[in-house]
């Protein structure tokens, strides 16, 4: 698909040339979206307004480099997840301390989740986990980090990430393995115990 | 992780409801393979924590919210450049350098002779200097694009 022919990208071209109602029409067509993809990261209401106006804001004041290689929810996207995590770094919400060790309940979470272990116990903090996926996906590379995202927080194919990214399918492919193997070293290099939390 | 296996990972890890028996039977015989897609599978699981199962919208007034912001920030940018240091010294330079040129400028035609400024503009039948009267010069341009058709 070319993402230069389609009426969103008539859109694009009339904001780029400054039509504010075009610009505003593209605020309204994906605040439901935006807000829905902060709220699941953060899970903060008041937070989705602040968050969601920052990325209109970005929407507005870099479309002039939107280049029409993806599709403009896909780059929207992209910059929605990046005003996410920058606002994690920023307030570093319940703790989320993204430079440091995992603390030895996640340690024992990693752990529990390792393959071969068949007794893992229920993991039934949500919350917990919802952490614990935000730290591991922080330390991969942004785009591998959107694009596991969209595949399964988004829950979009192969065909529509290729669609979506104006990526190849193979590509997409041996992108999403990466991540996920880099994801799954990560978990594995810090669910080892440090020194001090080896003991019990 | 085998090929075989790695090929088909997203149709596996997306809960193909049938995989073939091939696959299947690497499966069983391959640890290596089996334990890694386990790994995968509950990777896959901790991150569907992060979707958001309701549809969200904004509070009415959101567009304006954000327009209000642009405005706050595009005036902010303004004065950020206004006031970067980088911004003051290059101004000061820029006009230390135009302050320069208008001196060359005034200094060379104080002692240049009267020049014909205009002569270079005269290129047709009109023998006439112009730049004497305005009301002529005007009338003389006129005719000009009056007569330039072909
Ligand atoms: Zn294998």
């Amino acid at each position: 698909m070319d993402h230069r022919t389609s009426d969103e990208a008539e859109l694009v071209r009339r904001v780029q040339a400054g039509d504010e109602a075009a610009f505003r029409e593209i605020v309204e067509r994906y605040q439901s979206k935006v807000f829905s993809i902060i709220y699941g990261i953060l899970r903060s209401h008041n937070d989705a307004e602040d968050i969601a106006q920052q990325v209109f804001s970005k929407v507005y004041f870099s479309i002039k480099n939107f280049d029409f290689r993806s599709s403009l929810l896909t780059w929207i996207y992209k910059i929605t997840v990046n005003e996410c995590y920058d606002y994690l770094r920023k307030r570093k919400v319940r703790k989320l301390v993204y430079e440091s060790e995992f603390t030895e309940d996640e340690s024992q979470r990693l752990k529990a989740g390792e393959p071969g272990r068949d007794q893992a116990p229920p993991i039934d903090d949500v919350l917990a986990r919802r952490d614990l996926a935000l730290k591991l996906l922080a330390r991969l590379p942004a785009e591998e980090r959107d694009l596991l995202l969209l595949k399964e927080v988004e829950g979009h194919s192969i065909e529509e990430l290729a669609e979506m990214t104006g990526i190849n399918e193979n590509t997409i492919k041996v992108k999403l393995f990466r991540a996920r193997q880099k994801l799954f070293k990560a978990a594995q290099r810090l669910a080892r115990p440090t020194p001090g939390m080896a003991a019990g | 992780m085998h090929e075989l296996i790695r090929e088909r990972l997203e149709e596996l890890l997306s809960g193909a409801p049938q995989p073939e028996s091939g696959l299947e039977q690497h499966l069983v015989t391959c640890t290596e393979c089996r334990d890694e897609l386990a790994a995968f599978r509950q990777q896959s699981a901790l991150l569907k924590t992060l979707r958001c199962a309701e549809a969200l919208s904004p509070a009415p007034g959101f567009y304006a919210r954000v327009w209000e912001r642009i405005q706050l920030q595009r005036s902010a940018s303004v004065w950020n450049a206004l006031l970067d240091p980088g911004f003051a010294w290059r101004l000061a330079l820029g006009s230390l350098a135009a302050l320069l040129l208008m001196g060359a400028f005034v200094a060379m035609n104080e002692k240049a002779p009267p020049a014909p400024a205009v002569t270079a503009i005269v290129v047709d039948e009109q023998p006439q200097e112009l730049g004497l009267d305005p009301e002529r010069d005007r009338d003389a341009v006129l005719v000009t694009l009056a007569t330039y058709r072909e």
